[in-house]
């Protein structure tokens, strides 16, 4: 699978698991708003916990940016539901859990790994018509930062609303100064 | 201050830079003059001293001349010392509008190169059409476009309002490291550049066309 950016999300529908509830999510679902899909191995794992729940932290701060967040495994909705019942870290959790037991969703995004039927660490930024605007895939053990989500949302709505000719003011006290270059090539 | 003081060579000018710079400078057909304000006790002052004295000697068309914040007092009263470094351009003994607060390096040396360019002539080509607008402009403005030495959209920014500056009394236009004025930083809430700001009212981001800047001048008395 090539590059996925600017990839338009292929309809799909899924069962997930939403505050209590079981709902039905399709791509139509993903439209009109900023969106994080947002993979994980498997439920009742050790790391994905540590991560779903960093992001359950930062949720009303990506919901402030009008984005919203979708987790999406292997399992079962059933099983997210099993999982919200035995901890307290997932039970807090007030973003969409998606189940993709068939891997349909997995393997649009080309992170789903066959022979283990589990997704690999992907984490997926779409606009609101369901473009994917930046992803990042990490292996299984290699943990995200919700914080550094929220930024690349931020810095991609940004992006989408004023164009690309800005850069993040990233400087930090003390930095050298960088040498000068001179580039005037078409501008005497 | 003394010129004594200040290094002649810049650290930051290469052999290669400078071989460039002399290119560039050669084809000046008028005079400019560079103020420098600066305290002898900040690094990035004393960098950008030598800077401007480098450059001034490359040619017989520049001068410059070196202040601390007390004699700019009295001596450059149009040109913000509070920000040291601060370096701006004269011609014929008027400012022109044209000031950098902060060292010009990274892909901000473009920026000083191009604004003694224009100043000094023969300067950069320009739209007839706009140079006569910035002509008829009737009230003051004064743009400062906040930069880090690292953007390359940043000095796209300062050439174009520096050009503009250069062209017409009304419009002052200085260019502002916001690596070095954290407390500015923070009071424009500045995470993203170029940022502009036009007379305090308007604030832009990224770069504008001239004819895009021109109209945010026109309306922003």
């Amino acid at each position: 699978m090539g590059n996925l950016i600017n990839k338009q999300v292929e309809p799909f529908q899924v069962s997930a698991f939403s505050n209590g509830e079981f709902i039905e999510v399709s791509e139509k679902d993903l439209q009109g708003h900023w969106s994080v899909l947002f993979f994980y191995p498997a439920d009742f794992t050790f790391v994905c916990p540590t991560e779903l729940g960093d992001l359950a932290e930062h949720y009303e701060e990506f919901q402030q940016e009008g984005c919203e967040i979708y987790s999406v495994s292997e399992d079962t909705h059933f099983v997210h539901k099993a999982w919200a019942d035995a901890s307290d870290t997932i039970k807090k959790i007030r973003y969409v859990m998606l189940a993709d037991p068939a891997g349909i969703l997995a393997r649009q995004f080309g992170v789903l790994v066959e022979e283990e039927g589990q997704a690999l660490r992907g984490t997926f930024i779409l606009n609101p018509e369901g473009k994917v605007k930046a992803y990042e895939i990490h292996d299984m053990g290699i943990g995200r930062n919700a914080e550094e989500l929220l930024r690349k949302v931020q810095a991609a709505k940004f992006v989408e609303e004023h164009g690309d000719q800005v850069c993040p003011a990233k400087w930090q006290p003390g930095e050298e100064t960088l040498s000068p270059s001179l580039d005037l090539v078409g501008m005497l | 201050m003394e010129i004594d003081k200040i290094a002649s060579k810049s650290s930051l000018i290469t052999p290669e830079l400078e071989e460039q710079l002399l290119g560039v400078l050669g084809k000046l057909t008028g005079e400019a003059h560079l103020a420098c304000v600066v305290d002898l006790e900040d690094k990035a002052s004393v960098e950008m001293a030598e800077l401007v004295r480098h450059i001034a000697g490359l040619s017989d068309k520049l001068s410059c001349q070196f202040y601390d914040s007390k004699e700019a007092e009295e001596a450059l009263p149009e040109l913000d010392s509070t920000l040291l470094p601060a370096t701006a351009l004269y011609r014929q003994g008027e400012y022109t509008g044209v000031a950098f607060h902060g060292v010009t390096g990274g892909k901000e040396m473009n920026s000083l190169v191009l604004a003694i360019y224009n100043v000094a002539g023969p300067g950069q080509e320009m739209d007839k059409r706009i140079l006569k607008k910035l002509g008829k402009l009737s009230h003051k403005c004064e743009i400062k476009i906040f930069v880090s030495l690292a953007c390359h959209h940043c000095a796209q920014q300062v050439i174009t309002c520096q050009q503009m500056a250069a062209c017409s009394e009304a419009i002052e236009a200085r260019m502002i490291d916001a690596r070095l004025y954290p407390h500015l930083a923070k009071e424009y809430k500045i995470e993203r550049i170029p940022m502009t700001v036009i007379n305090e009212k308007e604030i832009l981001l990224g770069t504008k066309t001239m004819d895009q800047m021109y109209q945010y001048v026109k309306s922003c008395k």
